[in-house]
């Protein structure tokens, strides 16, 4: 055992063990409420990696989609859009080659039956000299006479940062209030596991253990239960995110390969947990026990 | 002072490795075995399994219940739960017993054993006993050093006398 006394470990693991069966369903109740709040913060993060990835990826696009007025070609536009200012070139955009291109993407007969194959309009792809002088450009462009409909991926980026922003406040509240219950819980849990065991506490007083080691194993069982929730949380997590980026892939398949994996987030999760659970029995056990050695 | 240091000077956790603490109510864990009860002392201050073993095994027998290690404390009398903690109290081997009232509920007979144990103990271990009681009887019968109490404050200190005759000193 390289002269390391490893005794206290095995004591610890298998007084824990004895207390999480002691207290099953504090324990019980602890484990599936810290899961649950592992599986939203992970879901939050996840969720908003995405929104931002997107909306990064948007706000890098240079390309502006230009469609005529009703009544007017798209080709007639082309030489006033290259008059802009900001403007590096335009190219035509045929409807129907579109459609041909989008085909294979859906690849649902169902959703290209529903489409007749006239269904795009003809349009122009105008490449913009500057991103970052995209908002002016796009603003001259639809002062140009003839222009109809503009769609220009950094608006919608800016839409997308909207929903995040607003995802982050609201998500932040719930967070706030599910990590607040779950401490609470682990504090409860903690605290019953401390109050079955005033008998052997007294024991460890008397025959010398100091504060902090009777405090250890009441912070190894919350430990414990910290990384079982984290476990179950993250196994949950995974499962769900292959289901939901499968869902995605096959509804819009080019955002497949866009998409932030839920591996890039478990990581958080299964150190939030423990931790949460550790600040929880780190508490009840200083409450109870403290940390004077008179 | 106990065992050259000075009780004032070293951690508490500290001293009270070096004592064993009997109680007039035995504090065992009913869920755990006698054998467990006994352990339980040395686990917790990370002992190798194999020396609590052995070290329970020897100090079971010292106590008399070497074929009652297995019971839980509801499966024994009141005298063998005393004679756990006893037991308990003994198995970090301390330099000074801390018996308080360690006979207050127990029969003549069981009060006999446990005041026996402990003077093995005493003799066999070089183990010092403070032993408090307000037992008269049992004070005289152990003639040994009597230091007598009054509202928290020495008011004698008598060595191998009875009680009744020891020599007042004023503290």
């Amino acid at each position: 055992m390289n002269g390391l006394n490893w005794w206290p470990v095995y004591y610890c693991l298998r007084d824990a063990r004895e207390g999480i069966a002691r207290n099953i369903w504090a324990s019980l109740a602890t484990v599936v409420l810290l899961t649950l709040t592992l599986l939203l913060f992970g879901g939050f993060l996840w969720m908003n990696a995405n929104l931002v990835q997107v909306a990064t990826l948007l706000e890098r696009q240079v390309q502006v989609r230009v469609f005529a007025d009703e009544g007017m070609e798209a080709q007639a536009l082309a030489d006033p859009l290259r008059a802009v200012p900001g403007v590096r070139g335009v190219q035509l955009v045929d409807g129907e080659a579109v459609y041909a291109q989008l085909a294979p993407v859906f690849g649902s007969e169902t959703l290209m039956n529903a489409l007749p194959a006239d269904a795009f309009a003809d349009s122009l792809a105008v490449e913009l000299a500057d991103p970052a002088q995209g908002a002016q450009v796009v603003d001259r462009i639809r002062a140009v006479a003839g222009v109809g409909e503009v769609i220009w991926g950094q608006g919608f980026a800016k839409v997308l940062y909207r929903i995040s922003n607003g995802l982050q406040r609201g998500g932040f509240v719930l967070i706030v209030g599910f990590f607040v219950a779950a401490l609470l819980m682990t504090l409860t849990a903690m605290q019953l596991a401390v109050l079955n065991r005033e008998v052997e506490i007294q024991i460890q007083r008397l025959v010398g253990v100091t504060p902090w080691g009777i405090r250890a194993q009441f912070l190894v069982e919350s430990f414990l239960l910290g990384l079982f929730s984290s476990i179950l949380a993250g196994a949950v997590f995974l499962y769900l995110g292959e289901v939901i980026q499968g869902a995605i892939a096959a509804l819009v398949p080019f955002m497949s390969g866009q998409l932030t994996s839920p591996m890039r987030v478990i990581g958080i999760v299964l150190f939030t947990g423990p931790v949460l659970a550790l600040i929880g029995g780190g508490i009840a056990s200083q409450r109870a026990i403290g940390t004077g050695d008179k | 002072m106990i065992g050259g240091a000075d009780v004032a000077q070293v951690p508490g956790s500290q001293l009270r490795r070096s004592m064993g603490i009997i109680f007039q109510t035995f504090r065992l864990m009913e869920k755990k075995s006698a054998f467990e009860n006994i352990a339980y002392g040395a686990e917790v201050l990370a002992m190798p399994a194999s020396q609590v073993r052995s070290r329970t095994t020897e100090v079971l027998q010292l106590v008399g219940l070497g074929d009652k290690g297995h019971r839980l404390p509801a499966e024994l009398s009141g005298g063998e739960q005393q004679r756990v903690a006893i037991g308990r109290a003994l198995i970090n081997r301390p330099k000074l017993i801390l018996a308080d009232e360690p006979t207050g509920d127990l029969d003549p007979e069981n009060t006999d054993r446990v005041l026996e144990i402990l003077d093995q103990v005493h003799r066999e271990h070089q183990t010092t006993v403070l032993f408090a009681t307000h037992a008269v009887e049992i004070v005289n019968r152990l003639q040994r050093r009597v230091i007598r109490l009054q509202d928290g404050r020495i008011v004698s200190d008598a060595a191998g006398g009875y009680w009744a005759g020891a020599k007042v000193e004023s503290r």
